[in-house]
């Protein structure tokens, strides 16, 4: 049963990961697309290579993870139901 | 800072410009190909011919990031991503086109930057705006910035391509 459990939750883990890892690409790829010239505007005023991009990243990081994070009482649950099981068990 | 653009090709728009631009010293300038001579000043796109050279020292690909720590530069059109708010201050998108040009003139003159690249908006700025401009760019000028800009109001120094 905490086998079946751990394989499920995990399942889960990495299926919403997955999703969530593609969100924050795609998210990436589209803001570069359409929202180059702000790259440009702070690289022409003097931010390094790196620090042109970090606003497309954080966008990206933050569609991605967020919605998960926000998802917090369904993880909160999970968990309960995990250390339940752990003690019947 | 001393802008020297020596018989710069920029593809078919720009072809064998020579120019000098002094400290403190404002140029307009007119004509085909505005946007991409002021981006390659900033080192955002390469020329093809030519050289640029501030205060002596040659503008490459490589020497670009040092010489933009001096520059403040003005984009023709900005765009950003949802909840980037630190342009314009949260309100970038209930600004209009004047409002948005005027916030980043103003910002890259208070940079303390030494030389302005200020292209034009795609959208001609109203009456008031313009004057608010050429008051800006005129005391930046005063205190010793080196303004090369999109500007047909400027009639002593224009380069037109």
């Amino acid at each position: 049963m905490k086998t079946f459990y751990i394989i499920v939750v995990l399942a889960v883990l990495a299926w919403k990961g997955y999703y969530a890892w593609g969100r924050g690409i795609r998210t990436y790829r589209n803001d570069r697309q359409q929202h180059d010239s702000l790259r440009e505007y702070l690289l022409a005023n003097g931010a390094t290579a790196r620090q042109s991009v970090w606003p497309f990243w954080r966008h990206a990081l933050q569609r991605a993870f967020l919605p998960m994070l926000s998802q917090w009482r369904l993880w909160l649950i999970l968990l309960l139901l995990g250390l339940l099981i752990w003690w019947i068990d | 800072m001393m802008l020297e653009l020596h018989n710069v090709t920029i593809g078919q728009q720009i072809k064998g410009l020579s120019v000098t631009i002094g400290d403190g010293q404002i140029v307009g300038i007119q004509g085909q190909g505005k946007t991409t001579l002021l981006r390659a000043i900033v080192g955002l796109i390469g020329i093809d011919e030519g050289h640029i050279s501030i205060d002596g020292e040659l503008l490459t690909p490589q020497s670009a990031p040092y010489f933009r720590r001096f520059m403040a530069y003005v984009p023709q059109q900005l765009s950003l991503p949802d909840g980037y708010t630190k342009v314009g201050d949260g309100r970038w998108a209930t600004m209009t086109a004047d409002e948005r040009y005027l916030w980043l003139l103003t910002k890259a003159i208070g940079s303390g930057k030494q030389m302005l690249i200020a292209d034009a908006p795609a959208q001609p700025l109203g009456m008031e705006t313009q004057q608010e401009v050429d008051r800006l760019l005129g005391e930046a000028a005063g205190r010793g910035v080196t303004i090369v800009t999109v500007n047909d109001r400027i009639t002593q120094n224009q380069i037109q391509l």
